[in-house]
Protein backbone atom coordinates (compact mmCIF):
# COMPACT_ATOMS: atom_id res chain seq x y z
CA UNK A 1 0.00 0.00 0.00
CA UNK A 2 1.44 3.34 -1.01
CA UNK A 3 -1.15 6.09 -0.88
CA UNK A 4 1.29 8.83 -1.86
CA UNK A 5 2.28 7.18 -5.14
CA UNK A 6 -1.40 6.61 -6.00
CA UNK A 7 -2.11 10.32 -5.46
CA UNK A 8 0.89 11.31 -7.58
CA UNK A 9 -0.16 8.95 -10.38
CA UNK A 10 -3.74 10.27 -10.36
CA UNK A 11 -3.23 13.16 -12.82
CA UNK A 12 -1.67 10.74 -15.31
CA UNK A 13 -4.72 8.50 -14.88
CA UNK A 14 -7.05 11.17 -16.27
CA UNK A 15 -5.97 10.13 -19.75
CA UNK A 16 -7.25 6.55 -19.43
CA UNK A 17 -10.87 7.61 -19.06
CA UNK A 18 -11.28 7.81 -22.81
CA UNK A 19 -9.60 4.46 -23.44
CA UNK A 20 -11.15 1.54 -25.28
CA UNK A 21 -10.89 -2.13 -24.45
CA UNK A 22 -9.58 -3.91 -27.53
CA UNK A 23 -9.04 -3.59 -31.26
CA UNK A 24 -7.55 -6.90 -32.27
CA UNK A 25 -3.97 -6.05 -33.16
CA UNK A 26 -1.73 -8.82 -34.55
CA UNK A 27 -0.23 -10.91 -31.76
CA UNK A 28 2.55 -12.55 -33.76
CA UNK A 29 5.93 -10.97 -33.60
CA UNK A 30 9.39 -11.95 -34.81
CA UNK A 31 12.18 -11.01 -32.44
CA UNK A 32 15.72 -10.70 -33.78
CA UNK A 33 18.53 -12.70 -32.13
CA UNK A 34 20.18 -9.52 -30.87
CA UNK A 35 16.98 -8.44 -29.13
CA UNK A 36 16.52 -11.89 -27.62
CA UNK A 37 20.08 -11.75 -26.31
CA UNK A 38 19.43 -8.40 -24.64
CA UNK A 39 16.19 -9.60 -23.04
CA UNK A 40 17.87 -12.81 -21.83
CA UNK A 41 20.64 -10.82 -20.20
CA UNK A 42 18.13 -8.37 -18.70
CA UNK A 43 16.22 -11.22 -17.07
CA UNK A 44 19.43 -12.80 -15.82
CA UNK A 45 20.62 -9.45 -14.42
CA UNK A 46 17.28 -8.85 -12.75
CA UNK A 47 17.39 -12.26 -11.04
CA UNK A 48 20.90 -11.52 -9.78
CA UNK A 49 19.90 -8.02 -8.66
CA UNK A 50 16.92 -9.46 -6.76
CA UNK A 51 19.26 -11.47 -4.53
CA UNK A 52 21.37 -8.43 -3.55
CA UNK A 53 20.56 -6.53 -0.33
CA UNK A 54 19.39 -3.59 -2.48
CA UNK A 55 17.19 -5.82 -4.63
CA UNK A 56 15.64 -7.50 -1.62
CA UNK A 57 14.68 -4.11 -0.22
CA UNK A 58 13.19 -2.84 -3.49
CA UNK A 59 9.56 -3.65 -2.78
CA UNK A 60 9.74 -2.20 0.73
CA UNK A 61 11.55 0.90 -0.62
CA UNK A 62 8.99 1.47 -3.37
CA UNK A 63 6.10 1.07 -0.96
CA UNK A 64 7.30 4.06 1.03
CA UNK A 65 8.61 6.18 -1.85
CA UNK A 66 7.02 9.09 -3.62
CA UNK A 67 7.11 9.33 -7.41
CA UNK A 68 10.43 11.13 -7.44
CA UNK A 69 11.91 8.47 -5.17
CA UNK A 70 10.73 5.67 -7.47
CA UNK A 71 12.31 7.40 -10.47
CA UNK A 72 15.62 7.79 -8.71
CA UNK A 73 15.51 4.12 -7.72
CA UNK A 74 14.94 2.98 -11.30
CA UNK A 75 17.76 4.93 -12.87
CA UNK A 76 20.01 3.59 -10.12
CA UNK A 77 19.15 -0.06 -10.80
CA UNK A 78 20.94 -0.03 -14.17
CA UNK A 79 24.07 1.22 -12.40
CA UNK A 80 24.17 -1.76 -10.05
CA UNK A 81 26.81 -4.46 -10.54
CA UNK A 82 24.29 -7.05 -11.78
CA UNK A 83 23.48 -4.98 -14.88
CA UNK A 84 27.02 -4.25 -16.07
CA UNK A 85 27.07 -7.04 -18.69
CA UNK A 86 23.70 -5.88 -20.01
CA UNK A 87 25.05 -2.34 -20.32
CA UNK A 88 27.96 -3.64 -22.38
CA UNK A 89 25.52 -5.42 -24.70
CA UNK A 90 23.50 -2.23 -25.08
CA UNK A 91 26.60 -0.34 -26.15
CA UNK A 92 27.29 -2.68 -29.11
CA UNK A 93 27.22 -1.19 -32.60
CA UNK A 94 24.49 -2.08 -35.08
CA UNK A 95 21.66 -2.97 -32.69
CA UNK A 96 18.27 -3.00 -34.43
CA UNK A 97 16.52 -0.86 -31.81
CA UNK A 98 16.50 2.83 -30.89
CA UNK A 99 16.20 2.60 -27.14
CA UNK A 100 16.11 0.26 -24.18
CA UNK A 101 13.96 0.81 -21.11
CA UNK A 102 13.56 -0.53 -17.63
CA UNK A 103 10.38 0.21 -15.72
CA UNK A 104 8.58 -0.77 -12.55
CA UNK A 105 4.91 -1.71 -12.89
CA UNK A 106 2.66 -0.29 -10.21
CA UNK A 107 -1.07 -0.76 -9.78
CA UNK A 108 -3.25 1.89 -8.25
CA UNK A 109 -6.93 1.98 -7.37
CA UNK A 110 -8.30 5.45 -8.04
CA UNK A 111 -12.01 4.65 -8.32
CA UNK A 112 -10.93 3.19 -11.65
CA UNK A 113 -7.97 0.84 -11.59
CA UNK A 114 -4.82 1.83 -13.41
CA UNK A 115 -1.52 0.21 -14.14
CA UNK A 116 1.47 2.48 -14.44
CA UNK A 117 4.98 1.75 -15.63
CA UNK A 118 7.44 4.23 -14.20
CA UNK A 119 10.51 3.89 -16.36
CA UNK A 120 13.85 5.07 -17.62
CA UNK A 121 14.97 4.76 -21.26
CA UNK A 122 18.45 5.05 -22.82
CA UNK A 123 19.45 5.39 -26.45
CA UNK A 124 21.01 2.35 -28.17
CA UNK A 125 21.99 1.40 -31.72
CA UNK A 126 21.95 4.49 -33.92
CA UNK A 127 20.65 6.48 -30.93
CA UNK A 128 23.58 5.58 -28.68
CA UNK A 129 24.69 8.67 -26.80
CA UNK A 130 21.40 10.47 -27.32
CA UNK A 131 19.45 11.86 -24.39
CA UNK A 132 17.93 9.43 -21.94
CA UNK A 133 14.37 9.96 -20.73
CA UNK A 134 12.14 9.21 -17.80
CA UNK A 135 8.58 8.21 -18.55
CA UNK A 136 5.26 7.12 -17.08
CA UNK A 137 3.02 4.81 -19.09
CA UNK A 138 -0.56 4.45 -17.87
CA UNK A 139 -3.29 2.03 -18.86
CA UNK A 140 -6.62 0.80 -17.53
CA UNK A 141 -6.55 -2.18 -15.23
CA UNK A 142 -8.72 -4.00 -12.76
CA UNK A 143 -6.82 -2.28 -9.95
CA UNK A 144 -6.02 -4.67 -7.17
CA UNK A 145 -3.65 -3.02 -4.75
CA UNK A 146 -3.28 0.63 -3.93
CA UNK A 147 0.16 1.72 -5.00
CA UNK A 148 1.52 -1.82 -5.13
CA UNK A 149 4.63 -2.83 -7.04
CA UNK A 150 3.60 -5.74 -9.25
CA UNK A 151 6.49 -6.31 -11.65
CA UNK A 152 9.38 -5.09 -13.73
CA UNK A 153 9.29 -4.37 -17.47
CA UNK A 154 12.13 -4.29 -19.99
CA UNK A 155 11.50 -2.74 -23.39
CA UNK A 156 13.26 -2.43 -26.73
CA UNK A 157 11.88 0.40 -28.82
CA UNK A 158 12.17 1.66 -32.38
CA UNK A 159 12.32 5.31 -31.31
CA UNK A 160 14.78 7.47 -29.43
CA UNK A 161 14.18 7.78 -25.65
CA UNK A 162 12.69 11.26 -25.96
CA UNK A 163 10.27 10.08 -28.66
CA UNK A 164 8.42 7.32 -26.80
CA UNK A 165 5.51 9.52 -25.68
CA UNK A 166 1.88 9.44 -26.74
CA UNK A 167 -0.78 6.84 -27.40
CA UNK A 168 0.14 3.22 -27.98
CA UNK A 169 -1.55 -0.14 -28.00
CA UNK A 170 0.02 -3.13 -26.25
CA UNK A 171 -0.97 -6.66 -27.23
CA UNK A 172 0.21 -9.78 -25.48
CA UNK A 173 2.51 -11.66 -27.86
CA UNK A 174 1.49 -15.18 -28.84
CA UNK A 175 3.70 -17.70 -27.08
CA UNK A 176 5.58 -15.02 -25.17
CA UNK A 177 8.63 -13.10 -26.26
CA UNK A 178 11.24 -15.09 -24.44
CA UNK A 179 10.29 -18.62 -23.55
CA UNK A 180 7.40 -18.55 -21.13
CA UNK A 181 8.01 -14.97 -20.10
CA UNK A 182 5.04 -12.70 -20.79
CA UNK A 183 5.73 -10.24 -23.54
CA UNK A 184 3.90 -7.52 -25.38
CA UNK A 185 4.04 -6.01 -28.81
CA UNK A 186 3.46 -2.27 -28.60
CA UNK A 187 1.90 -0.56 -31.58
CA UNK A 188 2.03 3.16 -32.21
CA UNK A 189 -1.74 3.54 -31.98
CA UNK A 190 -5.14 2.13 -32.70
CA UNK A 191 -5.01 2.96 -36.40
CA UNK A 192 -1.31 2.41 -36.84
CA UNK A 193 0.20 -1.02 -37.34
CA UNK A 194 3.79 0.19 -37.01
CA UNK A 195 5.47 -1.49 -34.08
CA UNK A 196 6.81 0.91 -31.49
CA UNK A 197 8.53 -1.77 -29.47
CA UNK A 198 8.42 -5.05 -27.62
CA UNK A 199 8.45 -5.57 -23.87
CA UNK A 200 8.92 -8.42 -21.46
CA UNK A 201 7.56 -8.39 -17.96
CA UNK A 202 8.58 -10.24 -14.82
CA UNK A 203 5.59 -10.32 -12.49
CA UNK A 204 6.19 -10.33 -8.74
CA UNK A 205 2.94 -12.14 -8.03
CA UNK A 206 0.14 -13.65 -10.02
CA UNK A 207 -0.11 -12.24 -13.53
CA UNK A 208 -3.20 -10.19 -14.22
CA UNK A 209 -3.57 -11.51 -17.77
CA UNK A 210 -4.28 -8.31 -19.71
CA UNK A 211 -4.41 -9.35 -23.37
CA UNK A 212 -4.72 -5.91 -24.92
CA UNK A 213 -4.23 -2.52 -23.42
CA UNK A 214 -4.47 0.99 -24.74
CA UNK A 215 -1.89 3.10 -23.01
CA UNK A 216 -0.39 6.57 -22.99
CA UNK A 217 3.21 7.43 -22.26
CA UNK A 218 4.25 10.72 -20.71
CA UNK A 219 7.87 11.69 -21.15
CA UNK A 220 8.41 13.47 -17.88
CA UNK A 221 12.04 14.31 -18.21
CA UNK A 222 14.66 14.11 -20.91
CA UNK A 223 17.94 15.79 -21.60
CA UNK A 224 16.65 16.91 -25.00
CA UNK A 225 14.09 19.23 -23.43
CA UNK A 226 11.16 17.56 -25.16
CA UNK A 227 9.12 16.70 -22.11
CA UNK A 228 5.60 16.93 -20.76
CA UNK A 229 6.71 18.02 -17.34
CA UNK A 230 5.39 16.70 -14.08
CA UNK A 231 1.66 16.68 -13.62
CA UNK A 232 0.21 17.86 -10.32
CA UNK A 233 -2.41 15.82 -8.49
CA UNK A 234 -5.90 17.15 -7.75
CA UNK A 235 -7.34 13.86 -6.42
CA UNK A 236 -7.35 13.60 -2.65
CA UNK A 237 -8.08 10.40 -0.67
CA UNK A 238 -11.00 10.77 1.73
CA UNK A 239 -10.56 11.82 5.33
CA UNK A 240 -13.13 12.37 8.09
CA UNK A 241 -14.16 15.97 7.39
CA UNK A 242 -14.82 17.97 4.26
CA UNK A 243 -14.63 21.71 3.65
CA UNK A 244 -14.82 23.95 0.63
CA UNK A 245 -12.59 26.97 0.11
CA UNK A 246 -15.50 28.90 -1.34
CA UNK A 247 -13.70 32.06 -2.36
CA UNK A 248 -10.64 34.24 -2.17
CA UNK A 249 -11.22 37.97 -1.65
CA UNK A 250 -8.65 40.55 -2.68
CA UNK A 251 -8.91 43.67 -0.53
CA UNK A 252 -5.58 45.05 -1.67
CA UNK A 253 -2.99 43.65 -4.08
CA UNK A 254 0.70 43.33 -3.63
CA UNK A 255 2.66 45.67 -5.87
CA UNK A 256 4.77 43.46 -8.08
CA UNK A 257 5.85 45.93 -10.72
CA UNK A 258 3.90 44.27 -13.53
CA UNK A 259 0.50 45.97 -13.48
CA UNK A 260 -2.24 46.38 -10.91
CA UNK A 261 -3.28 42.73 -10.73
CA UNK A 262 -1.83 39.84 -8.75
CA UNK A 263 -1.58 36.45 -10.42
CA UNK A 264 -3.13 34.45 -7.61
CA UNK A 265 -3.00 30.74 -6.81
CA UNK A 266 -2.94 28.80 -3.57
CA UNK A 267 -1.72 25.51 -2.25
CA UNK A 268 -3.02 23.54 0.68
CA UNK A 269 -2.03 20.66 2.88
CA UNK A 270 -4.35 18.73 5.18
CA UNK A 271 -3.22 17.66 8.65
CA UNK A 272 0.41 18.41 7.87
CA UNK A 273 0.68 15.23 5.77
CA UNK A 274 1.69 14.51 2.19
CA UNK A 275 2.50 16.99 -0.52
CA UNK A 276 0.80 20.26 -1.32
CA UNK A 277 -2.19 20.44 -3.65
CA UNK A 278 -2.53 23.49 -5.89
CA UNK A 279 -5.50 25.47 -7.16
CA UNK A 280 -5.74 26.30 -9.92
CA UNK A 281 -3.74 23.12 -10.42
CA UNK A 282 -1.74 25.10 -13.01
CA UNK A 283 -1.68 28.79 -13.92
CA UNK A 284 -3.39 31.47 -11.79
CA UNK A 285 -6.35 33.82 -11.41
CA UNK A 286 -5.75 37.53 -11.99
CA UNK A 287 -7.12 39.61 -9.11
CA UNK A 288 -7.35 43.28 -8.27
CA UNK A 289 -8.60 45.03 -5.13
CA UNK A 290 -12.29 44.33 -4.65
CA UNK A 291 -12.27 41.10 -6.67
CA UNK A 292 -13.80 37.91 -5.31
CA UNK A 293 -12.66 34.65 -6.88
CA UNK A 294 -15.25 31.92 -6.34
CA UNK A 295 -12.67 29.14 -6.58
CA UNK A 296 -14.66 26.35 -4.87
CA UNK A 297 -11.80 23.91 -4.18
CA UNK A 298 -12.78 21.22 -1.66
CA UNK A 299 -10.49 19.61 0.90
CA UNK A 300 -10.66 16.40 2.95
CA UNK A 301 -9.08 16.74 6.39
CA UNK A 302 -9.13 15.36 9.91
CA UNK A 303 -8.18 18.28 12.09
CA UNK A 304 -6.53 21.14 10.18
CA UNK A 305 -5.78 22.61 6.77
CA UNK A 306 -2.94 24.97 5.92
CA UNK A 307 -3.62 27.25 2.93
CA UNK A 308 -0.87 29.38 1.39
CA UNK A 309 -1.73 32.09 -1.13
CA UNK A 310 0.80 33.26 -3.73
CA UNK A 311 1.29 35.89 -6.39
CA UNK A 312 2.83 34.16 -9.39
CA UNK A 313 5.59 36.37 -10.71
CA UNK A 314 6.13 35.51 -14.35
CA UNK A 315 9.00 37.98 -14.61
CA UNK A 316 11.20 36.27 -12.08
CA UNK A 317 9.71 32.79 -12.51
CA UNK A 318 9.10 32.85 -8.81
CA UNK A 319 6.14 33.37 -6.51
CA UNK A 320 5.60 35.79 -3.65
CA UNK A 321 3.56 34.74 -0.61
CA UNK A 322 0.52 36.98 -0.08
CA UNK A 323 -1.55 35.02 2.43
CA UNK A 324 -1.16 32.33 5.08
CA UNK A 325 -4.27 30.74 6.56
CA UNK A 326 -4.54 28.01 9.17
CA UNK A 327 -7.93 26.36 9.48
CA UNK A 328 -8.76 24.14 12.44
CA UNK A 329 -11.86 21.99 12.63
CA UNK A 330 -12.69 23.74 15.90
CA UNK A 331 -12.82 27.11 14.03
CA UNK A 332 -15.68 25.93 11.85
CA UNK A 333 -19.41 25.32 12.21
CA UNK A 334 -21.14 22.83 9.95
CA UNK A 335 -22.83 24.43 6.94
CA UNK A 336 -21.73 27.97 7.68
CA UNK A 337 -19.13 30.09 5.96
CA UNK A 338 -16.27 31.59 7.95
CA UNK A 339 -13.81 34.23 6.74
CA UNK A 340 -10.13 33.73 7.55
CA UNK A 341 -7.53 36.51 7.51
CA UNK A 342 -3.86 35.92 6.89
CA UNK A 343 -1.88 34.94 9.96
CA UNK A 344 1.18 36.65 8.45
CA UNK A 345 1.18 40.30 7.40
CA UNK A 346 2.90 40.51 4.03
CA UNK A 347 2.54 44.32 3.80
CA UNK A 348 5.72 46.28 3.37
CA UNK A 349 5.91 50.06 3.82
CA UNK A 350 3.06 51.62 1.85
CA UNK A 351 2.42 48.35 0.03
CA UNK A 352 -0.59 46.94 1.87
CA UNK A 353 -1.34 43.33 0.99
CA UNK A 354 -4.71 42.05 2.15
CA UNK A 355 -6.43 38.86 1.11
CA UNK A 356 -9.03 36.78 2.94
CA UNK A 357 -10.49 33.36 2.22
CA UNK A 358 -14.01 32.14 2.87
CA UNK A 359 -14.41 28.54 4.03
CA UNK A 360 -17.47 26.34 4.55
CA UNK A 361 -17.48 23.10 6.52
CA UNK A 362 -19.85 20.83 4.59
CA UNK A 363 -19.44 17.39 6.21
CA UNK A 364 -18.05 15.87 9.39
CA UNK A 365 -17.34 12.32 10.54
CA UNK A 366 -17.65 10.92 7.04
CA UNK A 367 -16.87 7.20 6.79
CA UNK A 368 -13.85 6.76 4.54
CA UNK A 369 -14.61 4.48 1.59
CA UNK B 1 -24.60 5.74 -5.18
CA UNK B 2 -24.07 9.49 -5.23
CA UNK B 3 -26.63 11.77 -3.62
CA UNK B 4 -26.78 14.40 -6.35
CA UNK B 5 -26.59 14.68 -10.14
CA UNK B 6 -26.16 17.65 -12.40
CA UNK B 7 -25.94 17.83 -16.18
CA UNK B 8 -23.69 20.44 -17.74
CA UNK B 9 -25.86 21.14 -20.76
CA UNK B 10 -23.83 23.69 -22.68
CA UNK B 11 -21.13 26.31 -22.48
CA UNK B 12 -21.34 29.61 -24.30
CA UNK B 13 -18.37 31.77 -25.12
CA UNK B 14 -18.75 35.55 -24.87
CA UNK B 15 -15.03 36.33 -24.84
CA UNK B 16 -11.74 34.44 -25.08
CA UNK B 17 -8.53 34.54 -23.07
CA UNK B 18 -6.45 35.00 -26.20
CA UNK B 19 -6.93 36.39 -29.68
CA UNK B 20 -8.86 34.06 -31.95
CA UNK B 21 -10.24 31.19 -29.95
CA UNK B 22 -9.70 29.24 -26.76
CA UNK B 23 -9.14 25.47 -27.00
CA UNK B 24 -11.54 24.66 -24.19
CA UNK B 25 -11.69 21.54 -22.05
CA UNK B 26 -13.22 20.88 -18.67
CA UNK B 27 -11.83 19.20 -15.60
CA UNK B 28 -14.69 18.06 -13.37
CA UNK B 29 -13.91 16.88 -9.86
CA UNK B 30 -16.59 15.45 -7.58
CA UNK B 31 -15.93 15.56 -3.83
CA UNK B 32 -12.16 16.05 -4.40
CA UNK B 33 -12.06 12.67 -6.17
CA UNK B 34 -10.48 11.62 -9.44
CA UNK B 35 -11.02 14.39 -12.01
CA UNK B 36 -12.86 13.70 -15.25
CA UNK B 37 -11.65 15.39 -18.40
CA UNK B 38 -14.19 16.56 -21.03
CA UNK B 39 -13.66 15.89 -23.91
CA UNK B 40 -12.21 12.63 -22.62
CA UNK B 41 -9.37 12.17 -25.12
CA UNK B 42 -6.01 13.68 -24.48
CA UNK B 43 -5.10 16.43 -26.97
CA UNK B 44 -8.82 16.80 -27.64
CA UNK B 45 -10.51 20.11 -26.93
CA UNK B 46 -13.39 22.26 -28.10
CA UNK B 47 -12.22 25.41 -29.92
CA UNK B 48 -14.48 28.33 -28.96
CA UNK B 49 -14.75 31.91 -30.16
CA UNK B 50 -17.12 34.60 -28.94
CA UNK B 51 -20.66 33.59 -29.87
CA UNK B 52 -19.93 29.85 -29.95
CA UNK B 53 -21.95 27.31 -27.99
CA UNK B 54 -20.61 23.91 -26.97
CA UNK B 55 -23.29 21.27 -26.29
CA UNK B 56 -21.54 19.42 -23.48
CA UNK B 57 -24.42 17.29 -22.12
CA UNK B 58 -22.35 15.57 -19.47
CA UNK B 59 -23.95 14.40 -16.22
CA UNK B 60 -21.85 14.53 -13.06
CA UNK B 61 -22.62 12.72 -9.81
CA UNK B 62 -21.53 13.89 -6.37
CA UNK B 63 -22.28 13.74 -2.67
CA UNK B 64 -21.24 17.25 -1.57
CA UNK B 65 -19.98 19.25 -4.54
CA UNK B 66 -18.54 19.06 -8.00
CA UNK B 67 -15.94 21.57 -9.15
CA UNK B 68 -15.98 22.31 -12.88
CA UNK B 69 -12.85 24.08 -14.12
CA UNK B 70 -12.62 25.53 -17.63
CA UNK B 71 -9.17 25.40 -19.23
CA UNK B 72 -7.66 26.67 -22.44
CA UNK B 73 -5.28 24.04 -23.83
CA UNK B 74 -2.25 25.73 -25.33
CA UNK B 75 0.05 24.21 -27.92
CA UNK B 76 0.23 20.58 -26.86
CA UNK B 77 -0.86 18.22 -24.16
CA UNK B 78 0.83 19.62 -21.11
CA UNK B 79 -1.42 21.02 -18.40
CA UNK B 80 1.58 22.99 -17.14
CA UNK B 81 1.07 25.22 -20.19
CA UNK B 82 -2.74 25.44 -19.97
CA UNK B 83 -4.52 28.70 -19.17
CA UNK B 84 -7.01 28.76 -16.31
CA UNK B 85 -10.23 30.30 -17.60
CA UNK B 86 -12.55 30.05 -14.60
CA UNK B 87 -14.38 27.59 -12.40
CA UNK B 88 -17.77 26.93 -10.88
CA UNK B 89 -18.38 24.79 -7.82
CA UNK B 90 -21.81 23.20 -7.71
CA UNK B 91 -22.31 22.57 -4.00
CA UNK B 92 -25.27 20.63 -2.63
CA UNK B 93 -28.05 22.86 -1.37
CA UNK B 94 -26.89 26.05 -3.04
CA UNK B 95 -28.99 25.84 -6.23
CA UNK B 96 -32.60 24.91 -6.94
CA UNK B 97 -33.49 21.91 -9.04
CA UNK B 98 -33.83 22.45 -12.77
CA UNK B 99 -32.18 24.66 -15.35
CA UNK B 100 -29.82 27.52 -14.71
CA UNK B 101 -26.93 29.50 -16.17
CA UNK B 102 -23.90 30.97 -14.45
CA UNK B 103 -21.57 33.49 -16.07
CA UNK B 104 -17.85 33.33 -15.40
CA UNK B 105 -15.35 36.04 -16.23
CA UNK B 106 -11.61 36.43 -15.93
CA UNK B 107 -9.42 39.51 -16.29
CA UNK B 108 -7.56 37.68 -19.07
CA UNK B 109 -10.65 38.20 -21.27
CA UNK B 110 -12.32 34.84 -20.77
CA UNK B 111 -16.09 35.24 -20.52
CA UNK B 112 -18.15 32.07 -20.51
CA UNK B 113 -21.64 30.99 -19.46
CA UNK B 114 -22.16 27.50 -18.06
CA UNK B 115 -25.70 26.16 -18.38
CA UNK B 116 -26.80 23.25 -16.23
CA UNK B 117 -29.74 21.12 -15.22
CA UNK B 118 -29.67 20.15 -11.55
CA UNK B 119 -31.35 16.74 -11.55
CA UNK B 120 -31.24 15.78 -7.88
Amino acid sequence: MNNQISVELSPYAEVVQGFKKGTGKPKKVEISESKKKIFEEAVKAWKEYSTTPEGKMLEADINKSDLNGVQQKISGILDSEAFQLLKKLLEEEGLDAGSFSIGLNIEAELIIGITATIGFAIGIGDNKGLASSEFITVGLDEGIDEGALVGVQFGLWANAPSDLGGYAWATEADGGILGELAGKVVYKGEDDDDILGVTIEIAFGEEDGIDEQECYTFIIGSQSGNDDGFLKPAYQPRKSNFLIIKSVTCNNTQSDGIGNANEVYFNFQADGEGKNYYYPTYDYMSMQGGDVWHCGRSVWFNSSVQVNLFDSDSVGNDSDPIGNFTIHLSDLTLNSIKTFSSTINYSSGLDTVDYTIQVELVAINVPTK
Amino acid sequence: MSKHSITITNIQCHGTSESGHDEVYLICQSDAGLPIRIPAGINVNHPMSSGDTWAVNQTLNYDYEVLVTLWDEDLSYDPNLATYLQSIDFAAGTLGLGLGTIQLTNRNGANYSVSYNLLS
